[in-house]
């Protein structure tokens, strides 16, 4: 059918519950799955996919070059997110398999094991329910592009590939220092990881290889590699520089290993502004607007223009207003609720700020069904609201703005004329600070999955940091908080 | 993009097609933004279980629309309740419906009445929810 001969009405309701229970991505998964493992019956495995429920599990993949802390990092991450560790040793420890009993013939026989049979045995591993449950961290495989195309091969497709990065001088100074507990694999470090323990302290072991020759050839070896393993996961890799305190680097990983990529979702843009006065947010929501074509609900604008415009809600506004009184709630959200329920808003989607300013009008919007996807809290140091406001002065006779710092008059007869406006006065901002002090809180534990932002840097910086976070889909939540 | 690679698009196109995966995905997801169930996974399994059923069964597959809706998709078609409608109009519920159309079983300045309607599109409907290899 012609498309534009008749537009297609979908109910709004339809839009936010599917972005809600992220339908597109759950039908996406069992498209994707199906392509993939391509079953007799489609229908049978599409009911297993389902109850596996493992669309968000951990698919990881963790590369580095030696002495990265690639086993350190990957068991931090392990314990972090509960799922499975697979290193090359411990694949290889499974007596009963088959396939790891023909690759230990190859090891026997000092022969390279061959990617197709690292990849069915990865496999093999895989499908045990507590990899598919749990999900998984496969730690220094594929060292290879070839190996990397077998593991796409067979279907093994990770989420999220890391790769940890370090200046090679970094890394061959730190290699000597480097021990392994013989018992249980773990890795230490004489300067940077080292046991408490005095008994484990006296089994360590120096690895093999330790010479700076051979991890030089070995680093050379995966430098060679590294650029086509890349190429196979071009769109999921990261690299996370390891030339910094472990925790540091851990928390970087895990940043990424919760975030979400990008997909073609339709999705509406519900986006709301929080900050102090002269954070920006009126020019931040211009900005979106303009660029996403969504609509810009400015509440103070919205309530001036209903004044100018004689409305009825206007008129009865009108006496708070000229006052200078607080606008009664109950009429803020009639107005708000016109604007929010028109149809290119529900459509397109809206970005609103000065409203909600505490959370018993967070609480309204919400039960009028005004649910934002999207909350930022725009942060700026108060001494820079008072920078940025309280220098701000009006040429009364030109109307040109001027600023104390950013933009002096540009003579003295100028300067001299100069007037601020009453509503910029240090008394008034103060509190108009205090009152958003007050409410950032819990309008904080109101919204969850909300986004700070340090709005103290370049208007285009924040927008482009709010861009970011509006089309990407958000983060998972984390899983557990305790180390 | 070298043939190994074009090869393998081929043939994922052909299993989509041969297992009729996209229907079956389209008619999960229209059940899933009309119905917008609290719990989308169980409200899936169910469906898909249903379909399972089905398929043993001939019946019953798991579909958007019952006789009462092609009742009113007649009563709209034909608003001066003159028991009958053409088969254009016909052809335009079909495409309302959102069923592929197939083969006409009737000439085309034949009218139809809506009992003959109900069968028709009852078994066409049947068809187009038959979202499995047959």
């Amino acid at each position: 059918m012609d498309a534009t001969a008749r537009p297609l009405r979908i109910p709004p309701e339809m839009g936010v519950y599917a972005e809600k229970q992220k339908v597109f991505e759950l039908i996406q998964k069992m498209l994707e799955r199906l392509l993939i493992d391509r079953p007799e019956d489609p229908i049978e495995y599409l009911i297993d996919h389902l109850k596996n429920n493992n669309d968000e599990v951990p698919r990881i993949i963790l590369l580095g070059p030696l002495v990265s802390g690639k086993r350190t990092l990957a068991k931090m991450l392990c314990k972090q997110l509960n799922c499975m560790h697979l290193t090359l040793e411990n694949l290889l420890s499974n007596d009963s398999s088959l396939l790891v009993d023909e690759a230990h013939r190859y090891k026997n026989k000092d022969q390279e094991i061959p990617s197709a049979l690292w990849a069915k045995v990865i496999q093999e591993r895989l499908s045990k329910v507590e990899c598919i449950k749990k999900g998984w961290v496969i730690e220094a495989y594929p060292k290879t592009r070839h190996q990397a195309l077998m593991l796409q091969m067979t279907g093994i497709i990770p989420e999220h590939v890391v790769i940890l990065d370090a200046p090679d001088s970094v890394l061959l100074e730190r290699n000597p220092g480097k021990r392994i507990d013989p018992t249980n694999g773990e890795r230490y470090h004489t300067a940077f990881h080292w046991p408490t323990d005095p008994e484990v302290q006296q089994r360590l072991v120096v690895p093999e290889g330790a010479t700076e020759e051979e991890a030089g050839k070995r680093l050379l070896d995966y430098h060679r590699n590294l650029p086509e393993i890349l190429n196979t996961y071009s769109k999921i890799f990261k690299m996370i520089n390891v030339d910094q305190p472990c925790i540091d680097a851990f928390a970087q990983v895990l940043t990424f290993v919760q975030s979400r990529h990008r997909n073609l979702a339709p999705h509406t843009p519900r986006i709301l502004l929080q900050g102090p006065p002269g954070s920006g947010k009126s020019l931040q929501a211009e900005l979106v607007a303009q660029k996403y074509n969504i609509v810009n609900i400015g509440c103070g604008q919205k309530l001036k223009e209903a004044v100018a415009d004689k409305t009825k809600l206007g008129e009865l506004i009108r006496p708070y207003i000229e006052n200078e009184q607080q606008v009664p709630d109950s009429i803020v959200i009639k107005i708000l609720t016109e604007h929010l329920s028109k149809l290119d808003s529900s459509t397109r989607g809206w970005v609103l700020h000065g409203f909600p300013r505490d959370v018993e009008q967070a609480n309204m919007l919400n039960n009028l069904g005004f649910v934002p996807n999207r909350v930022f809290f725009l942060d700026i140091p108060d001494d820079i609201v008072f920078e940025r406001l309280g220098l701000r002065m009006t040429d009364p006779v030109t109307g040109e703005r001027y600023h104390g710092m950013y933009k002096p008059a540009s003579s003295l007869k100028v300067q001299l004329r100069l007037k601020q406006n009453p509503k910029h006065s240090e008394k008034k901002l103060q509190l108009l600070l205090d009152i958003y002090h007050a409410n950032v809180q819990d309008l904080e534990n109101f919204y969850e999955g909300f986004i700070h932002i340090n709005a103290d840097q370049d208007p285009h910086t924040v927008f482009e940091l709010i861009e970011s976070y509006t089309i990407k889909p958000l983060p998972k939540p984390v899983l557990q908080t305790s180390y | 993009m070298d043939d190994s690679s074009i090869s393998r698009e081929l043939e994922a196109q052909e299993y989509l097609r041969r297992h009729k995966v996209l229907e079956l995905l389209n008619t999960l997801t229209s059940l899933l933004l009309f119905h917008r169930p609290e719990r989308t996974r169980e409200f899936l399994i169910n469906e898909l279980e249903k379909l399972k059923l089905a398929r043993v069964t001939d019946k019953d597959y798991p579909s958007l629309f019952d006789e009462s809706n092609l009742v009113a998709v007649f009563g709209i078609l034909d608003p001066a309740q003159q028991g009958f409608i053409s088969v254009t109009q016909y052809k335009e519920a079909l495409k309302t419906l959102g069923i592929e159309m197939t083969n006409l079983p009737w000439p085309d300045n034949a009218m139809i009445n809506q009992e003959t309607f109900k069968q028709q599109v009852l078994s066409e409907l049947k068809k187009a929810n038959r979202t499995f290899k047959s």
